[in-house]
């Protein structure tokens, strides 16, 4: 057996689970948290590459080789991969952001052997070849078409990064822009492979109904004799403060306005990032959060409010979508939701409102806690973007200590007009096509 | 009520599957990265026997449903009450929509919806109401502790909802813009009308609210509402969580027991007539993909073949080793999605769809090929390997409808509401066993019905161009009109 080396543990949670991280000396890193309560497990790995390791002309390959992973390896023909996890009862599947990759598998307990074999497989025998680059391009293509093209919301999501970001990767959406998707070759895909998809690059994650000791002795044998890699550390880019408000407008096949801005947010690791969404939480969280109330509920401006907190390794955005009613214009939404945002900048929130909004975002942190696929997730994804599996368990530290001086404090720093991004989609009144509705844009500074 | 972020994944589940287009053709030079030539021996099958919830009567008629699971301090509870959008009266459509949302808004007698919402924020807890086709759902989450308070309120909701005047506006406003906003998807256009060819369009699982309709609705007959649908002889409780049983029972007879005994409900079945086959049009000028649905009337899993027809689906749509993924994707290129198969219902029939997306230049293929495919069922029928491999799949993924304590619940209330025996579940692994290759072919030959297709395809003109017109076989292509009735003359939007 491969020599595993214990690294470090921690309770998950106070059930008694334990999650534990061993690393392989070929520097693959193994996160096992053994959960019995139903009878199926999950298996991920996460590789620490997404794309913002991708640079200026190549973006979307990260994307476009997570697709080419489903492929054919050398010890299993097309289609063989999702064909036997299928016939075992698993569901398979992949995603790609910023940050990260990760493929993740859930399988019923009886199955760990497959999982095992079927993973290493792929981390190490992938076949690329030109024509599955061309097959899946058309497919990237085609699903750009349907996300991005075709789609208003995809659209202004990737017109808030290209706008907030000037310098920073975050600049580029994980999809890739169509050019440089068209351009991609089969020589980056095999360097891309070469190069990221490593051992010491990945993390495996398993977390349910397993028994610690043979998954540990699985993996050793399967991944043991998988060749490190020297990885590029990625380029340390810092985007440039932002000093006035960017605000963009396009004309689209919508019937009423929609508004997604972003004020400029801390990064993950920073606890500014927890104070900043459970600031979110108490001004749109829920029906009794004031701007909901007021907008949505009885001024009836907007139909729909809602925003999140990117969870990226560099600083991100804060995110807020806004539909409004008919009758009513982006315009006088944002002039209303700035009142709000003003008015709660100079006096902060109340102790009960902080009180509601810590104890409901505690509560969605255990839900998401609940099933063996959400523990492995969180596990993986704080140990790829944080660096430390066990900076899960800090977000409830934090949220339980958080005060209303904090808060306010967090309102004064980040809630400012000049870090804001603003993209605004108004109807076309007949249907445009795409060239003619970016014609249409309008930036204002 | 977070907004969705900009992670790309691979795939999704459901009739829509999503994935990769494969290199079905040999390449001279593969590059081969590293190798151990493993081999890999295809898994065993798996029984499984979930832990089914405890079932009682309340006094009163309520069927109640335990399910402890001590894994996290938290109480769920959900009642299920026939009563949905299929009941409607005529002119009213939308009413089942606008009673689940101002029912909980609207208060109850002694609170008003703001203040239910601050009695819930300041303990994280919610009530969620809702509404189906033929079913209506009353949902509390919270903490342990919280629960008897919480369970209070609702109880309050059940029995005295106000339905004060200005929820009622709110709802039916928020209802307005969300018809402004029907044809802003594709895929949403697609699956709409697709519902109104395959069961006729003023069917009550396909016709759709409007202007009118909405404005016409009134407090009273949401009153009427309250009175026909929700009363202890048509509920249905679940409990999941941390409790003791013994003590939960208590409290559910004092809470949920007050309520007045009623006679078990029982609404009239609907009726269906087969679809109208031919070929439809949605013209979408704003797009470069075109959705493709081909529709008509599944059947439901009260029909002794459907246990023939899942494993059919299973071979014909069911996932990415299945017929419909490997040729029409993988082969031949032609979707980022593909998916389908004979809808099973649990109460009422359901579609019988095969839909993909394609760009707008392969849209005439793309049909083509969907008919070869289901054609092909009836001409190169399952063979033993398919039926084996389909059936591997199906027992084999059993377990993750039952991975967690809630999910057995709430397959077991779905049971009890739809009138399946208890055991159903349990039987239906045994079932799957004995489907046999004859099996799969008669239903094939009996329920695919190729030229019983209503064929929708929504998508721009311009770029699909005479692809339509040259599926003589289909007949005429038949334009559909989407666009929206205009509200009435002063609408109640406007009244504030």
């Amino acid at each position: 057996m491969t020599d595993v080396t214990l690294v470090s543990e921690q309770p998950f949670g106070e059930g008694g689970l334990v999650s534990r991280l061993y690393q392989l000396p070929n520097g693959l890193k193994v996160l096992l948290l053994r959960d019995p309560s139903a009878p199926v497990f999950a298996y991920q790995t996460w590789f620490s590459v997404g794309s913002r390791h991708e640079r200026q002309g190549k973006t979307g390959i990260a994307h476009l080789f997570e697709h080419l992973m489903f492929n054919e390896t050398q010890n299993l023909p097309h289609g063989e991969f999702d064909r036997r996890f299928e016939l075992a009862g698993g569901g398979t599947n992949a995603a790609t952001w910023v940050d990260w990759t990760y493929y993740q598998d859930d399988l019923p307990a009886s199955e760990l052997a497959l999982a095992v074999s079927l993973e290493s497989e792929r981390m190490q025998n992938l076949l690329v070849r030109e024509r599955q680059v061309e097959t899946e391009r058309g497919v990237v293509i085609s699903e750009r078409q349907m996300r991005v093209d075709d789609d208003v919301d995809g659209f202004m999501s990737e017109e808030l990064f290209r706008l907030a970001f000037t310098t920073h990767p975050y600049h580029w959406p994980t999809i890739g822009w169509m050019q440089d998707i068209r351009n991609l070759n089969l020589d980056d895909c095999v360097s891309f492979y070469r190069t990221y998809y490593a051992p010491n690059n990945a993390t495996v994650v398993v977390a349910g109904d397993i028994d610690e000791a043979q998954t540990l002795e699985l993996i050793g044998k399967h991944y043991g004799g998988i060749a490190a890699q020297t990885i590029p550390a990625p380029a340390s880019i810092v985007e440039p403060p932002q000093t006035e408000q960017r605000v963009v407008r396009f004309r689209k096949p919508v019937l009423t306005d929609k508004i997604l801005m972003g004020y400029k947010s801390p990064a993950q690791h920073d606890p500014d990032h927890i104070r900043l969404e459970l600031l979110g939480e108490i001004l749109i969280g829920s029906a009794s959060s004031p701007i909901y109330r007021d907008l949505v509920i009885e001024k009836e401006i907007f139909s729909s409010l809602g925003g999140s907190v990117t969870p990226f390794r560099d600083p991100g955005l804060w995110e807020i979508a806004a539909s409004l009613h008919r009758g009513h214009s982006a315009d006088e939404g944002l002039a209303l939701f700035d009142q709000h945002i003003a008015h709660f900048v100079a006096h902060g929130p109340t102790l009960e409102q902080l009180e509601r909004a810590r104890a409901r975002t505690l509560t969605s942190f255990y839900l998401s806690l609940k099933t063996a696929h959400g523990k492995a997730s969180s596990l993986g994804e704080s140990q790829t973007t944080l660096g430390d599996y066990r900076e899960l368990w800090r977000v409830p530290q934090i949220l339980r200590s958080i005060t209303v001086e904090e808060l306010h404090a967090v309102a004064q720093r980040y809630l400012r007009p000049e870090q804001r991004t603003v993209v605004i989609a108004e109807p076309s009144g007949e249907p445009i096509d795409e060239d003619e509705a970016d014609g249409d844009e309008e930036s204002e500074a | 009520m977070n907004t969705v972020k900009n992670r790309v994944t691979r795939g999704l589940t459901g009739l829509v599957l999503l994935g990769l287009l494969g290199g079905a053709q040999a390449d001279a030079a593969p590059v081969v990265v590293k190798g151990d030539g493993r081999q890999i021996k295809p898994p065993p099958l798996r029984v499984v026997k979930p832990q089914q919830p405890t079932r009682l009567s309340l006094e009163n008629g309520i069927v109640v449903l335990l399910q402890p699971d001590k894994e996290l301090p938290l109480l769920s509870l959900t009642v299920m009450m026939r009563g949905g959008s299929r009941d409607e009266p005529e002119g009213k459509t939308g009413l089942a929509d606008i009673f689940a949302e101002s029912w909980r808004s609207g208060g109850t007698r002694t609170k008003t919806g703001d203040q239910i919402d601050d009695f819930l924020a300041l303990r994280a807890a919610t009530i969620e109401t809702g509404s189906e086709p033929s079913k209506m759902t009353l949902s509390v989450h919270c903490l342990k502790n919280d629960f008897a308070d919480v369970l209070g309120l609702a109880t309050e909701l059940l029995r005295e909802p106000e339905f004060r005047q200005d929820k009622i506006d709110i709802a039916k406003r928020q209802m307005f813009t969300a018809i402004s906003r029907r044809n802003d998807e594709s895929g949403e256009i697609a699956n709409r009308e697709s519902a109104k060819l395959a069961y006729g369009k003023d069917h009550p699982l396909a016709r759709q609210e409007e202007y009118a309709t909405v404005a016409a609705v009134t407090r009273d007959d949401l009153q009427m509402w309250h009175r026909r649908f929700v009363h202890s002889g048509n509920m249905i409780v679940g409990v999941s969580g941390d409790f003791d049983p013994a003590e939960m029972t208590t409290l559910l007879r004092q809470k949920l027991g007050s309520l007045p005994q009623s006679q078990k409900l029982v609404t009239p079945e609907l009726g269906f007539v087969p679809t109208r086959p031919g070929l439809f049009f949605v013209p979408k000028k704003e797009v470069n993909q075109s959705s493709i649905h081909l529709v008509q009337l599944g059947t439901t899993r009260k029909n002794p073949d459907h246990y023939a027809l899942e494993v059919m689906n299973e071979i014909f749509g069911g996932g990415f080793w299945a017929r419909l993924f490997s040729n029409i994707r993988t082969k031949q290129g032609l979707a980022y999605n593909v998916g389908g198969g004979v809808g099973l219902g649990y109460e009422y029939q359901a579609l019988y769809k095969v839909a993909m997306s394609t760009k707008s230049q392969t849209t005439g293929k793309s049909i083509t090929a969907l008919f070869e495919q289901v054609q092909g069922m009836l001409m190169n029928p399952p063979t033993p390997d398919e039926l084996q491999k389909a059936k591997d799949a199906i027992l084999n993924s059993f377990v993750f409808r039952f991975d967690s304590k809630a999910k057995i619940l709430s397959d077991r209330m779905r049971l009890e509401f739809s009138g399946y025996p208890a055991d159903y579940t349990e039987k239906y692994a045994e079932q799957i066993q004995k489907v046999t290759l004859d099996d799969v072919k008669r239903v094939a030959q009996k329920y695919l019905n190729p030229g019983g297709f209503a064929v929708l395809v929504v998508g721009n003109p311009d770029e699909i161009g005479d692809q339509l017109t040259q599926l003589k076989h289909l007949g005429p292509v038949q334009t559909i009109d989407v666009s929206i009735p205009p509200p009435p003359p002063k609408p109640q939007a406007a009244q504030k």
